[in-house]
């Protein structure tokens, strides 16, 4: 394989909208909540709204470059991307496609942006990816008509195995999110900055066994962006540039529609373990020199599987190393200091990043001291995922 | 299945196109047939154009014994029958490794009918195909508990 250029573009303006509830922030519509996380972006970096001209998206967005860089005032759209499958997964794959196109000179400040207004819906659409009474899709025949309908029960399947061949517990789910909701405690951005105990987690109602409410994050509106451009031009913006070192991204082998049918080693595990092969090669760095780990964290078994898949643990002592406290902020290695999708809010991943770049600058609201490396490991039950390594630039 | 069979609420049908109309109407009289290649005979779930062993693009029906284990499962409560009957109502989802194929192991999402309660299932536990009508002469490819 060709050798990767590394960090050969770095972030240099992070933003977002208000973030609310479920629907709450249909009025203002995608466009909108998209503008608003692009334009604090280029406050952040001290940079004209019409000077981007390239877009990045993933998760099949909805939301139209044109229409964007129309209400930018963006002259000259140079670039413009969306990944190809992957859903809420794709992140790293949208971040990949800003880089290749400001380190191959097609664009000069790529934003990568995803805005979400989550539907009402009725409980049996998302898995299905269909709204109740339509026909379904053929990919999905093999799953939806035996009830196959919730995200959730994706992970429930994971994490069910999981348990019986490791002795993982709903005491090592539960830590998961107690971790994300004493971060997000002193995160005003927050929606959840309420703590909860391993009680509250084990009598929060079941959604799909092992997972209970609170293994799951809170279905979010909002959008954020990232605006990514080559370290040369980094150089004359506000911001401390922070560099993307590498990127990788990856499916699991034989992934398809609920990813039931692999093998173990992907099947019970977020199936990244070639995407943290790649990602530290490409990088130079490894598991070791990584201080804040953001994982993608809809629900909790991706977090203990992350962990494991991404060289922090051995495989199968997901459990046992979150119950050690090594996740929290005071731990070996942090996860999630600004609270994930389970605390802060959930955004497919972007916020992640976001707090990547804030720990880097050391302006994040639960500061890991001295950080300079950061992670991000996206989730599961789409293909292709991969991760993103952060490094503050010297 | 003569006792009640535990399936959720209002999931749709599948669709029935050309690359899977064999299963549900083997499963409509009474049969467990998964594709395989015609090349190298490797089985391969759910039905895909090429063969991941060896790629080829020609491919049969094989019936299965129709035995397998319980590879992982998931309990789900069901809104519509909870309210009906006026207690918790979950119903299960289940992947099943079948028995008696070749190539990688093949695994078949569906539901474990006769397990109601969230006991009713480990890992490992052996089940053998029990098959829901829909349609005309189409069947889902379903399972029940063996000892």
């Amino acid at each position: 394989m060709a050798t990767f250029g590394r960090d050969a573009a770095c972030i240099v303006g992070i933003g977002h909208s208000a973030y609310g509830s479920r629907g709450s922030l249909a009025d203002l519509g995608l466009s909108r909540l998209a503008l608003d996380a692009v334009h604090d972006a280029c406050r952040d970096a001290g940079l004209d709204v019409k000077d981007i001209d390239g877009f990045s998206g993933y998760c099949d967005d909805p939301t139209w470059p044109a229409e964007l860089a129309v209400s930018l005032g963006t002259t000259e759209l140079r670039y413009s991307g969306l990944v190809w499958g992957g859903r809420g997964s794709g992140l790293p794959g949208a971040v990949t496609n800003a880089y290749m196109a400001v380190a191959a000179g097609l664009a000069d400040y790529v934003v990568v942006v995803r805005s979400l207004i989550q539907q009402a819906r009725l409980g049996q659409s998302v898995g299905a990816g269909v709204q109740p009474g339509d026909a379904i899709p053929l990919s999905v025949s093999y799953t939806a008509p035996f009830g196959m309908a919730l995200p959730a029960a994706i992970y429930a399947l994971k994490a069910r195995r999981h348990m019986a061949l490791y002795g993982t517990t709903p005491d090592h789910l539960a830590e998961v999110t107690i971790n994300a909701r004493r971060n997000a405690a002193n995160n005003p951005d927050a929606r959840f900055r309420t703590e909860i105990t391993v009680e509250d987690h084990h009598a929060s109602r079941l959604v799909a066994d092992p997972l209970r409410l609170l293994d799951c994050c809170m279905e979010s509106d909002g959008a954020a962006a990232l605006i990514v451009t080559t370290p040369e031009r980094a150089a004359d913006l506000r911001q401390p540039p922070v560099s993307i070192s590498a990127v990788s991204m990856t499916g699991e082998y034989k992934w398809a529609t609920a990813s039931f049918n692999t093998v173990d080693e992907d099947f019970v595990s977020t199936g990244h373990r070639r995407a943290a092969r790649d990602l530290y090669e490409r990088s130079g760095l490894g598991p070791v020199d990584v201080d804040v780990a953001l994982f993608y964290d809809a629900f909790t078994p991706s977090v203990i599987m992350s962990l494991e898949d991404w060289g922090f643990c051995g495989i199968g002592e997901g459990g046992p190393f979150v119950a050690e406290g090594s996740i929290r902020r005071e731990g070996s290695l942090p996860v999630n200091p600004h609270g994930g999708n389970l605390a802060e809010v959930y955004l497919q991943g972007i916020t992640h990043l976001v707090e990547g770049v804030r720990q880097l600058r050391g302006t994040s609201c639960n500061q890991i001291d001295g950080a300079e490396v950061a992670l991000y490991g996206s989730g599961v039950g789409a293909s292709p995922g991969g991760g993103v390594l952060l490094r503050r630039s010297t | 299945v003569s006792q009640a069979i535990n399936r959720p609420s209002g999931m749709p049908d599948p669709v029935v196109a050309p690359i899977n109309e064999g299963l549900w109407r083997a499963a409509a009289d009474g049969r467990l047939d998964i594709q395989r290649c015609s090349n190298c005979g490797a089985h391969r779930y759910p039905p895909t154009d090429g063969c991941y062993r060896c790629r080829s693009l020609e491919w049969e029906w094989s019936t299965v014994p129709g035995t397998g284990t319980v590879y992982t499962y998931t309990w789900i409560p069901d809104a519509t029958r909870t309210a009906e009957l006026g207690r918790d109502v979950r119903y299960n989802v289940a992947v099943i490794t079948l028995d008696g194929t070749e190539g990688d192991p093949v695994r078949v999402l569906s539901n474990v009918v006769d397990a109601a309660e969230l006991g009713d299932l480990q890992v490992g536990q052996a089940v053998e195909a029990a098959f829901v009508p829909f349609g005309a002469d189409l069947a889902l490819p379903c399972f029940r508990r063996r000892p």
